[in-house]
C-alpha cells in the first residue's frame, strides 16, 4: 500500500535523487533493484521485498546512531537482519578507560575534576564505528541511569567512574539482561551513584537500618517497575485498579542485601583510578547476617553478601514484569514512543524466552524490537502519533555519523552540552537524577499528544529555551566551528550547485526521505537563492541546507 | 466545584474555600492542596496591583531535620539521640537561633525553641524582620500520620509514598507522576484574564515542571540568562535572507503529526515572545543587590528579580514563577552536601529579598521552598 500524503514521503517508492550513492558497487545492482521492484510488498506469501534506501536510512534511524551512505548500502546488501548480525559481531573499539589513561587524565592533578569524561563519553557516540552497540549503550545508559555529578564520595576520579560505567555497559549490551544487573549492581559507579557502597547492616541499639537506596530505584527504575503489568505492557487491573509490584516492606527487605559493599583498593589507595572498575568487595563484618526477605522470597540467614546478590537478583530477574517493562522501554529508545500493545506482547515474548530457553537475551530483544513489523513496516507509521520526537543527542551524533566528523587531536572538545538555552539539555552521563532526561511515561501538558492519551518521552526537554540552544548550537556544529571537529562534505560538494539534489541527499541520509514535498520545494527554492559555482559558496549552501533538514518537522519527529 | 470561582476581591472564608476547592484534583482532596491554596489567596488582591508567588523547588528531598533544628535543650537532645553522627553542635547555633514574636508551644504548653542551619544565616536577618517565616509540618501527608498508623494503614496516605518523582508530583500537582496540571499552573489560570499577555503569567527558569501547567495556562520556560533568539531567524542564515525566512516558517509551520505540530507550537512561543520579554527584560531597573556567582539557584532567582523588575513593561499583574535546586537526594552525603546547598539556598534567598526590597514589592511577592 503506497500512502500519498502531501507532505509525507512514506511511499514505498523510493524518492532518492538522480545521483547516485558513491558507494561500494555491491549495492548498486541492488538499488537498481529497489527501483524497479517496490509493489511486491503488498502481496502476501512472497519474498521480502528490496530495501529501498530510504527503508535502510529510516531503518539506521532506529537501529544505530546515525544512518550513512556506507550504512546505507550495507542494509540494502545484508537486509535488516544481515546488518544486525553483522554488528553484533563487530568488536569492540578500545575502552574509554584506555582512552583517558592515553590522554593522561590519569594523572593524580585530575583525580578531583570530571576533566576528560565529556570527551571520551562523546567520542564514541559520534564516531565508534561499532554503531549498533553505541546506540543500546546509548539507551541502557538512559535506563540504567548514573550521573556523573552523583558520583561522590569514591575518592574522586569521576571521569574514570563514569567512564567505566559506560564501558561496564559496552561489554553488556549484546549479552545477558541478567549478567548486566549483576555487574552493574557489582559496579563502583552505581554503589556511589545509588548510595550503598559503604551502606552498613541494621545496628539494633542505635535503630539505624541500611541505606534503601538501591533496593528501590533497583526495583522501581531498573527492573519492574511501580505497577504490575501483563506480558504486553498494559496495567494489571484487581477491582478496577493497578497494582502495586512492591511494597515498603519489600524495599526495607532487599535492603538488607545491599550492605557490606565498599571499594576494592586492593591494598592501595584512591591516588590511582583503578579501583574505580573493580567490582566492590565485600566487608563481611558490615553485611547483614540475617534472613532477607522481599517479594515473596527469603534469603537464609547466614548467607554471605555476594551470594545474596546473586540470590536477590535471581528473585527480581523472574518476576513477570521484567520482560515487559525492559521491552517498552528499549521500544520507546529505539522506535517508537507509543507501541501498541500488540508490539510490546511480541517483544516481551522474546525477552522472556529467546527460543532456546534464555530469559533476558538482549541480542534477541534487540532484533525483536527492530524487525518488528510495527517498526519496519507501512501500516503504522502512517498515524498521526507513530514515532518519536529524535532526542538532541541523536541529532547531533546522526550528522555527525553522516559526514564523518572528524577531530584530528582526538580532543573531541564537545564539552558537558546540557545548557538549554545554548547546548542540547543533555549530554551523556549527565541527567540530572536517576530518573533520566526524559521519564518514559512523560506528557507534555495542555497538549493534543496529551488530550489524546499519548506520551512524548523526549518531550519533557522540549521548551522555549531548548529548540533555540539547539538550533543555534547545531548552526556552530555544522560548519565545523566547535573544537577541532570537522564533518567532512566532500560528498556534498559536487551537489551543492543544485539545490534539489543538495537537499535530496540530505533528506535522504539525515531524514530517511520524510521531509515532503511542499517543505522541500520551498526549501529547494531558498538555497538555489544562493551563490554559488564556488566551492565557499556551495559551502554555504551546505550549511544552510543543513540547518533547514535538521529543523525541519518531518525530520525531528523520527517515523 | 463546577461552579464559577467567585470575583478574586471577595476574600470571604467561603469564597476562599469555594476558590480552593476549585483546585482540588481528581483522586485527593488533600490537606496539603488547601495548605498551598492559602498561598493563592496571598495573590488574590485587587486588580491594579502587582502580586507573585514564586516557587523554589528543591529537588531530591531535603533533609529537613537539619534545616531547622531544635534549640532548646529537651529537644536538641532529642535531635542528637536520633542523629548522633549528623547533628550540629549545639554550640554552632547559637548564632542562628530565631526568636519568633510568638513562640510555638507544644501540647504540653511548653515553648519550643529552633535554630537555623548556620549555612542558612543569610535568612535569618529576614526572619528578625519579620520577612520570612517557617511552617511546620508541610508535606504531602493527609493528615498526621505516626509510625504505628502508617502500619496499620489506619490514614489515608498519599500514592506511592516514598517514590521520588511520584512525590514530587504530588507536591507540584496533589497526583502522582502522570499528572497534567499543577496547582501553580492551575493559580494562573484563575489570574491569567488579568495580564496583558497571558503567555508571562507562569514563568518556568528550572527544568520542565507540572507544577505551571493549568488547564488553559502553559508555562514559558525561559533561562535564567533571560530569553534567546534563533540566529538563524534573526539574522541572515549562512548569508542568506531567504534561508532565514524559510527556516523560521518550517519550525513554526502548522503540522498534521501530533509530535510535529507540538514541537512547532513551542519554536513559534519563542519566537513571538522574545522581542517583548527580551526588551521588558533590557529595561528593567538594575539591581545593587549582588547576587552570588557560582549558585544557579541564585542566577535562577535573579531572573525572576528582573522579570518582576520589567513586569509593568509586559502588562503582568499576577504572575507565579518557578525555580529549583537539585542535588537534595543526600542518603550518606548528608554531611558533605547538604551545607553547601544549604548555603547556596541561603544566600540565592537573601538576594531576592534584597532586591524585592529594592523593587518596593517585598510584601507583595512571595517565595516559598518545596521539597
Amino acid at each position: 500500500m503506497i500512502h500519498q500524503d502531501e507532505d509525507d514521503a512514506n511511499a514505498a517508492v523510493s524518492t532518492e535523487p538522480a545521483i547516485g550513492p558513491p558507494s561500494p558497487s555491491a549495492s548498486a545492482p541492488i538499488s537498481a533493484l529497489a527501483a524497479l521492484l517496490p509493489l511486491f510488498t503488498a502481496c502476501g506469501g512472497g519474498p521480502p521485498p528490496p530495501i529501498t534506501a530510504s527503508e535502510a536510512s529510516r531503518f539506521l534511524a532506529q537501529a544505530s546512531m546515525g544512518a550513512t551512505r556506507a550504512e546505507i548500502a550495507s542494509v540494502m546488501a545484508l537486509g535488516y537482519a544481515g546488518w544486525i548480525d553483522a554488528q553484533l559481531a563487530l568488536p569492540t573499539q578500545g575502552t574509554r578507560w584506555d582512552w583517558l589513561l592515553g590522554k593522561g587524565y590519569g594523572d593524580v592533578a585530575n583525580k578531583n575534576s570530571q576533566t576528560g569524561f565529556d570527551a571520551v563519553a562523546w567520542r564514541k557516540l559520534l564516531a565508534s564505528p561499532d554503531t549498533l552497540r553505541q546506540r543500546v549503550v546509548l539507551a541502557l545508559s538512559e535506563i540504567l541511569v548514573v550521573g556523573i555529578d552523583g558520583l561522590v564520595n569514591g575518592g574522586g576520579w569521576t571521569q574514570f567512574s563514569g567512564a567505566a560505567y559506560l564501558d561496564l555497559l559496552e561489554a553488556n549490551a549484546f549479552g545477558n539482561l541478567r549478567t548486566l544487573l549483576d555487574a552493574v549492581s557489582r559496579s563502583v559507579p552505581m554503589g556511589l551513584y545509588l548510595t550503598y557502597k559503604g551502606n552498613v547492616k541494621a545496628n539494633p541499639s542505635t535503630g539505624t537500618l541500611p541505606d534503601e537506596n538501591y533496593a528501590r530505584e533497583l526495583m522501581q527504575l531498573f527492573t519492574i517497575g511501580l505497577l504490575q503489568l501483563n506480558a504486553d505492557g498494559t496495567l494489571k487491573q484487581v477491582g478496577g485498579k493497578p497494582v502495586e509490584s512492591y511494597s515498603q516492606d519489600d524495599i526495607t527487605g532487599l535492603a538488607r542485601v545491599f550492605t557490606g559493599w565498599d571499594l576494592d583498593l586492593a591494598g592501595g589507595n584512591t591516588n590511582t583510578p583503578d579501583y574505580q572498575r573493580r567490582p566492590m568487595a565485600q566487608v563481611a563484618s558490615r553485611h547483614e547476617s540475617g534472613a532477607k526477605t522481599f517479594l515473596g522470597t527469603a534469603i537464609p540467614a547466614s548467607t554471605d553478601g555476594s551470594k545474596s546478590l546473586q540470590l536477590a537478583l535471581d528473585a527480581i530477574y523472574a518476576h513477570p514484569n521484567l520482560a515487559p517493562f525492559w521491552s517498552q522501554q528499549l521500544i520507546q529508545r529505539l522506535v517508537t514512543s507509543n507501541p501498541s500493545a500488540a508490539y510490546v506482547g511480541r517483544v516481551s515474548a522474546v525477552f522472556a524466552n529467546d527460543g532456546s530457553g534464555a530469559r533476558g537475551n538482549l541480542q534477541a530483544v534487540i532484533k525483536a524490537v527492530l524487525l518488528d513489523d510495527e517498526a519496519r513496516g507501512l501500516t503504522a507509521r502512517g498515524g498521526p502519533s507513530y514515532g518519536k520526537l529524535r532526542e538532541p543527542i541523536l541529532r547531533i551524533a546522526g550528522w555527525a555519523r553522516a559526514f564523518n566528523l572528524a577531530s584530528a587531536s582526538d580532543a573531541w572538545a564537545m564539552g558537558n552540552t546540557t545548557d538549554p538555552s545554548t547546548r542540547l539539555s543533555q549530554s551523556p552521563l549527565r541527567s540530572p537524577s536517576v530518573f533520566n532526561f526524559f521519564r518514559p511515561g512523560y506528557v507534555p501538558p495542555s497538549s493534543a499528544l496529551g488530550s489524546a492519551g499519548l506520551v512524548a518521552p523526549e518531550f519533557q526537554l522540549t521548551n522555549e529555551s531548548s529548540v533555540v540552544g539547539y538550533l543555534n548550537f547545531l548552526q556552530r556544529l555544522v560548519n565545523g566551528s566547535v573544537g577541532d571537529m570537522l564533518p567532512d562534505y566532500t560528498s556534498l560538494l559536487t551537489l551543492a550547485d543544485t539545490g534539489a539534489a543538495l537537499l535530496g541527499e540530505l533528506n535522504l541520509v539525515l531524514a530517511a526521505g520524510a521531509v515532503g514535498s511542499v517543505n522541500l520545494a520551498t526549501m529547494t527554492g531558498a538555497i538555489d537563492s544562493m551563490a554559488k559555482g564556488t566551492d565557499a559558496a556551495r559551502k554555504n549552501r551546505i550549511y544552510a541546507a543543513l540547518m533547514l533538514v535538521m529543523a525541519a518537522p518531518e525530520y525531528l519527529v523520527a517515523k | 466545584m463546577s461552579q464559577s470561582n467567585p470575583p478574586v476581591s471577595d476574600a470571604s472564608r467561603r469564597a476562599f474555600l469555594q476558590r480552593a476547592s476549585s483546585l482540588a484534583l481528581a483522586g485527593t482532596a488533600a490537606p496539603l492542596a488547601l495548605n498551598l491554596a492559602a498561598l493563592g489567596e496571598a495573590a488574590a488582591a485587587t486588580s491594579s496591583d502587582y502580586k507573585a508567588l514564586v516557587c523554589v523547588f528543591l529537588y531530591g528531598g531535603n533533609d529537613y531535620a537539619n534545616t531547622l533544628i531544635p534549640y532548646d535543650a529537651d529537644n536538641y537532645n532529642r535531635y542528637t539521640t536520633l542523629r548522633p553522627t549528623l547533628a550540629y553542635a549545639r554550640s554552632a547555633l547559637t548564632d542562628s537561633v530565631l526568636v519568633p514574636s510568638v513562640a510555638p508551644v507544644d501540647g504540653g504548653g511548653f515553648a519550643r525553641q529552633y535554630a537555623l542551619a548556620p549555612e542558612l544565616s543569610a535568612l535569618k536577618p529576614l526572619f528578625d524582620a519579620g520577612r520570612m517565616a517557617l511552617l511546620l509540618n508541610i508535606g504531602t501527608l493527609y493528615a498526621p500520620t505516626t509510625k504505628a498508623q502508617y502500619s496499620a494503614k489506619t490514614v489515608p496516605l498519599p500514592p506511592k509514598l516514598f517514590s521520588h518523582n511520584d512525590q514530587q508530583s504530588v507536591w507540584q500537582a496533589s497526583a502522582a507522576e502522570g499528572a497534567i496540571s499543577g496547582w501553580g499552573g492551575r493559580i494562573g489560570d484563575l489570574m491569567m484574564a488579568g495580564n496583558g499577555t497571558s503567555t508571562f503569567t507562569c514563568i518556568n527558569v528550572s527544568s520542565n515542571a507540572v507544577f505551571l501547567s493549568g488547564r488553559n495556562a502553559v508555562q514559558y520556560q525561559v533561562g535564567s540568562g533571560g530569553p534567546v533568539a534563533i540566529n538563524g531567524v534573526r539574522n541572515a542564515l549562512f548569508g542568506s535572507t531567504i534561508a532565514s525566512a524559510t527556516l523560521k516558517s518550517l519550525i513554526t509551520q502548522s503540522r498534521g503529526h501530533l509530535m510535529e505540530a507540538e514541537h512547532n507550537r513551542v519554536t513559534q512561543r519563542t519566537i513571538d515572545a522574545y522581542d517583548a520579554l527580551n526588551n521588558a527584560l533590557a529595561a528593567a531597573p538594575v539591581f545593587s543587590t549582588v547576587f552570588p556567582t557560582g549558585n544557579t539557584l541564585a542566577d535562577q532567582l535573579k531572573l525572576v528579580a528582573r522579570m518582576i523588575g520589567s513586569a509593568t513593561l509586559l502588562s503582568a499583574r499576577r504572575q507565579v514563577f518557578f525555580v529549583s535546586l537539585g542535588g537534595f537526594d543526600t542518603h550518606d552525603s548528608v554531611l558533605s552536601v547538604h551545607p553547601g546547598l544549604l548555603t547556596k539556598v541561603g544566600q540565592a534567598l537573601a538576594a531576592f529579598d534584597g532586591a524585592m526590597q529594592e523593587l518596593g514589592v517585598g510584601k507583595q511577592v512571595t517565595a516559598f521552598t518545596a521539597s
